[in-house]
């Protein structure tokens, strides 16, 4: 009782959050002949913070966006999720991995939501031992909410080298906002074929 | 009483300061300094299911503005208009449950003055529609001056407008902490003081409008919206109610604090010295969160 008093006291001196943006949010896990090569994310955005965004970096007005302007998006609203570990969070067989940076960035305009699409390596060789890697999306401050889009969430690509299985959990340990909010995880175990 | 604390608990833990920044313009912490903050602790079940209730009522409502809006432009509907202030209504009442919008503060704040509902009305309705009119402002000079880049430039004033208002709140703390220190040593009784606090609404304004002044991301996003669909008067009206829907939350929270202290006191007040303690107390508490508070939010803008 008094545990969660002191912890509820004082919990909103550091928060300073609540969602203004929503994500539904896509995983392709991407494998070769080595092992896990990293994940493609898929993010697509609600339709009123895409307007917001678009409005600002849709130069030409024309709904689409052209690689001048994908530049200008990557620059001004999306490098400096960096910071933030792209709200992406792995653990190899327990232990964090550092994400160093994205590749293939892309942003397109369907139907007023802004989509945004990147890859995060993550090289993890298959072997015969198990290898289990949990990944976790969502930002810690809460600003934006980024939730498993609703049909096909994750798929894997490139797994005819490794035995695989997955499940869905409910990531306790990344419980985040002083543990008000658990996200759920991914968590895949690997290894390869005999 | 115990359930008077869980209830704060609760009130406390389902609230924060004030807006946060959007992370995909501003600078972050580092992320192993984010993991540290949110280790080992836990929360009762009950507030996890609360929490995410709300901000899944939160995204559905979103979705509806959205599709309203854009129905709304393809054909003119009385019916239609009136549906989405409705919604922006509801939309205002929920975004103010969520972190944020100066409940806690408010909360402090009435912790530690003597109010009665209509103070506790008028701080939420300056809170709610100054954070909304802080917003629109913002959206109106940048729609008739630069024309562009309104995301960026809203961030960056808003910075600035961050910076004044946690100041401001660290003064009015550290200004209603002597205070209460100087009552205390002066023995002013107490009856004489609660009266002469009562009278007077006006003392809450400096409070409200400190807490008030920042813009409201919300809001700006609402605007943002109907100005790309080309409806910036729809919009400005949306927000007012958006603005009425947060007025409506954090009056609740205000006039919730005065009726739980209230009721402590009745029952205090047949032990005098008791209830003595407990004005002196909760008073100097609600100004002490009210200066940390400013501080702490003062640091997170100077310490990244």
């Amino acid at each position: 009782m008094l545990h969660t008093f002191i912890i509820a006291s004082f919990a909103p001196f550091f928060l300073l959050a609540h969602p203004h943006v929503f994500i539904d949010n896509r995983i392709s896990v991407i494998f070769n002949d080595k092992g896990l090569k990293g994940f493609r994310h898929e993010w697509v955005f609600d339709e009123m913070f895409s307007s917001t965004i678009i409005q600002e970096f849709d130069l030409d007005d024309n709904g689409k966006f052209n690689e001048k302007e994908i530049k200008e998006v990557i620059k001004g609203a999306f490098s400096n999720l960096k910071e933030h570990n792209y709200f992406t969070d792995i653990t190899i067989n327990g232990n964090q991995f550092n994400i160093k940076e994205f590749e293939d960035f892309h942003a397109e305009i369907d139907s007023g939501s802004m989509i945004y699409y990147f890859f995060l390596p993550c090289e993890v060789p298959a072997t015969t031992r198990n290898q289990e890697v949990k990944i976790a999306v969502y930002d810690p401050t809460y600003f934006v909410q980024l939730l498993w889009a609703s049909e096909d969430p994750y798929a894997f690509k490139n797994t005819s080298e490794v035995e695989l299985s997955h499940e869905v959990i409910e990531d306790e340990e990344n419980s985040y906002y002083y543990g008000q909010i658990i996200p759920e995880a991914l968590k895949i175990k690997f290894r390869k074929k005999p | 009483m115990r359930k008077f604390i869980v209830l704060l608990s609760f009130l406390f833990v389902i609230n924060s300061p004030l807006a946060q920044d959007n992370p995909f313009l501003s600078k972050g912490k580092s992320s192993s300094e984010r993991k540290e903050v949110g280790v080992n602790l836990s929360c009762p079940r009950f507030t996890q299911k609360i929490i995410g209730k709300i901000a899944l009522i939160q995204r559905s409502l979103n979705k509806r503005l959205t599709e309203l809006t854009k129905k709304l432009k393809e054909r003119k509907s009385t019916k239609l208009f009136f549906y989405i202030l409705f919604v922006t209504f509801a939309y205002g009442v929920v975004h103010a449950l969520g972190p944020g919008h100066g409940k806690t503060l408010t909360f402090s704040y009435f912790l530690s003055e003597e109010a009665n509902i209509k103070k506790g009305i008028t701080v939420g309705c300056i809170i709610g529609f100054l954070h909304a009119t802080s917003a629109l402002t913002l959206v109106l000079i940048l729609y008739f001056t630069v024309k562009k880049a309104y995301l960026h430039n809203i961030e960056n004033t808003s910075a600035a407008i961050k910076i004044i208002s946690y100041s401001l709140i660290t003064c009015i703390g550290l200004f209603l902490l002597i205070k209460n220190v100087y009552e205390i040593k002066k023995r002013k009784n107490i009856e004489e003081k609660e009266l002469q606090s009562l009278r007077d609404t006006k003392s809450v304004v400096p409070f409200s409008v400190a807490v008030g002044l920042i813009p409201c991301p919300g809001a700006t996003i609402i605007l943002l919206f109907s100005l790309s669909l080309g409806i910036l008067k729809i919009g400005i009206i949306s927000t007012i109610f958006m603005a009425l829907g947060m007025a409506t939350t954090i009056s609740s929270v205000g006039i919730f604090t005065i009726f739980a202290k209230d009721n402590i006191k009745k029952i205090l007040s047949k032990k005098g010295k008791l209830h003595s303690l407990f004005q002196k107390t909760t008073s100097a508490l609600g100004a002490f969160f009210i200066f940390t508070l400013g501080v702490i939010l003062l640091l997170s803008v100077y310490v990244k």
